[in-house]
């Protein structure tokens, strides 16, 4: 017979890393669903946090829920370790688990991004976190949540391409940015948060697992090692990158790297890599890992995803 | 001014910097097996051990043992599951999850894998089109042995296609997993020996 007593686990001061022990275990179920079913939205109860909803807290609670005292958490923001919500999230998460933190991406064991992954190649024991605003790929055909999921249900994604097609008649290329949308494992299409279309191809057979959580929406879905993560093209218009041939960073020097663009009063712009920590570790003149893209570009073969 | 009390709260904002967050034995313990499980459900195939960290040494490393460190990691008021072996029940219900039948249970624990158990698995709920994520997770007791050319995996998780060391499941397991699963529908496996976790979600493809 089950007793509140038997229930009621042990007292402790305060809950490690901010949330209690049932949403941790919630998240932690979710989660292993998500990796089960890679590019499938997962509802969870996402939890209150003493951050607004719309700046992280979808990757907070995934972030919250693996952390542990021996992990080493790099949080960055647009590429940048240094900007005002990454380093408070990074604060926050040091404050609550006693993880270690570090901007060196070959370090990290935990890495919670918004709209970038490193430039550095991550590896096996690394977990990649992306914060995501909208989960949906679909919403833009289809604003009504329960039909979305019939159609993900369905994989009927025929409207998807349509848009594509009618990009493709009006503009003559796919006039989509950020938030790229792919199809994983040859069946669910996923948005992989706003990262730039640079960074889609990162993700295809990564040997790291990422972890995409929206706070706001209640979702979370995951892309596991060794997936196959391909962005929607036609067989006679293939997927490209941007085109940021010939930008060099001003700091470094280097190319085929995702750059900011900085402009000038005249009217000319200056590049920085968007990456500060991998930026910062050149400047140091401090040894690098391996990056998805080398500086002969390799990756790509003329901008298309190559396998 | 250096005569005034100082209230709790100030003492708190001046201390805070310092005090570095402790876990609870339950909280570590918990965390450590969900490492486990997702590292196994990541890399299906590779078998990774349950008694690191806090648990080395740990005297009895049974397959039931396993199983209630399992459930601890995962089950809750919110959960529920089904379970053949009475003892390891008593503790999977202290948890606060409610034993169901099998076709309710999202959660399936079964020390022994043989033919009446195949029986009643094949009634377990694989989820449906809207929600896959309904499909059950089911927990094996299992035997590692030396990997043979007799199973393969591949999928997500595996880099090149592996062979696995799992001779001794039985041959109508993997009919039945065949049977069942119909991607994205379908269930999840870990299997557990003495101490070790394998993992396979239901987008790994087995060859025999």
């Amino acid at each position: 017979m089950q007793t509140l007593d038997i229930l009621v686990p042990e007292t402790s001061g305060y809950s490690y890393a901010f949330l209690d022990e049932f949403a941790k275990r919630e998240l932690r179920r979710r989660m292993l669903k998500a990796i089960a079913i890679p590019g499938y939205q997962v509802p969870y109860a996402s939890r209150e946090l003493p951050i607004a909803r719309g700046w992280g807290t979808g990757g907070l609670q995934v972030t919250l829920s693996l952390v542990g005292p021996s992990d080493v958490v790099k949080v960055i923001d647009q590429g940048a370790d240094d900007s005002v919500n990454a380093a408070n999230l990074r604060r926050f998460i040091v404050r609550m688990s006693g993880a270690q933190t570090t901007t060196d991406t070959t370090l990290a064991t935990l890495i919670q991004s918004r709209h970038r992954i490193p430039e550095e190649v991550l590896h096996e024991q690394q977990t990649l976190i992306l914060q995501v605003p909208d989960p949906e790929p679909l919403r833009a055909i289809e604003s009504n949540i329960s039909k979305a999921r019939e159609m993900h249900g369905d994989a009927d994604y025929g409207l998807m391409w349509l848009t594509l097609y009618e990009q493709l008649v009006r503009y003559k290329r796919v006039t989509l940015g950020a938030s790229y949308p792919v199809t994983v494992h040859g069946r669910y299409v996923m948005s992989p948060s706003p990262i730039p279309r640079w960074d889609v191809p990162k993700l295809h057979q990564a040997p790291f697992l990422t972890v995409l959580s929206a706070g706001r929406e209640k979702r979370l879905y995951a892309v596991p090692p060794y997936t196959d993560v391909r962005p929607l093209e036609f067989d006679d218009v293939p997927f490209r990158v941007e085109n940021q041939r010939n930008w060099l960073c001003f700091r470094t020097g280097e190319h085929n790297k995702f750059m900011n663009e900085i402009p000038l009063a005249g009217g000319n712009a200056i590049y920085e890599i968007s990456d500060s920590g991998y930026v910062n570790k050149r400047i140091l003149k401090q040894p690098v890992g391996n990056t998805f893209f080398d500086d002969n570009a390799k990756f790509y073969k003329e901008g298309v995803l190559h396998d | 001014m250096l005569n005034q009390p100082v209230s709790q709260w100030k003492l708190f904002k001046m201390l805070s910097p310092f005090i570095i967050p402790t876990r609870s034995k339950l909280e570590a313990e918990t965390h450590e097996t969900f490492e486990v499980l997702r590292r196994a459900l990541s890399f299906p195939g590779r078998i990774w051990p349950l008694s690191q960290g806090l648990r080395i040494g740990y005297g009895d490393m049974s397959i039931r043992t396993c199983m209630s460190w399992i459930g601890s990691a995962l089950l809750d008021l919110e959960t529920s599951f089904y379970c053949v072996d009475d003892a390891l029940a008593k503790h999977l219900g202290a948890t606060g999850a409610q034993h169901k039948p099998i076709a309710d249970a999202e959660y399936i624990f079964l020390p022994s894998l043989d033919l009446s158990n195949l029986s009643t698995l094949a009634w377990l709920n694989v989820g449906d089109l809207a929600y896959p994520d309904r499909g059950a997770s089911v927990i094996v007791g299992a035997d590692f042995d030396w990997p043979s050319r007799h199973i393969r995996f591949s999928g997500p998780g595996i880099a090149k296609p592996q062979f696995v060391m799992l001779n001794n499941v039985l041959s109508e397991f993997w009919a039945l997993r065949e049977k069942l699963i119909r991607y994205p529908l379908g269930f999840d496996t870990f299997f557990v020996s003495d101490g070790f976790v394998m993992g396979l979600p239901r987008t790994t493809e087995v060859k025999i």
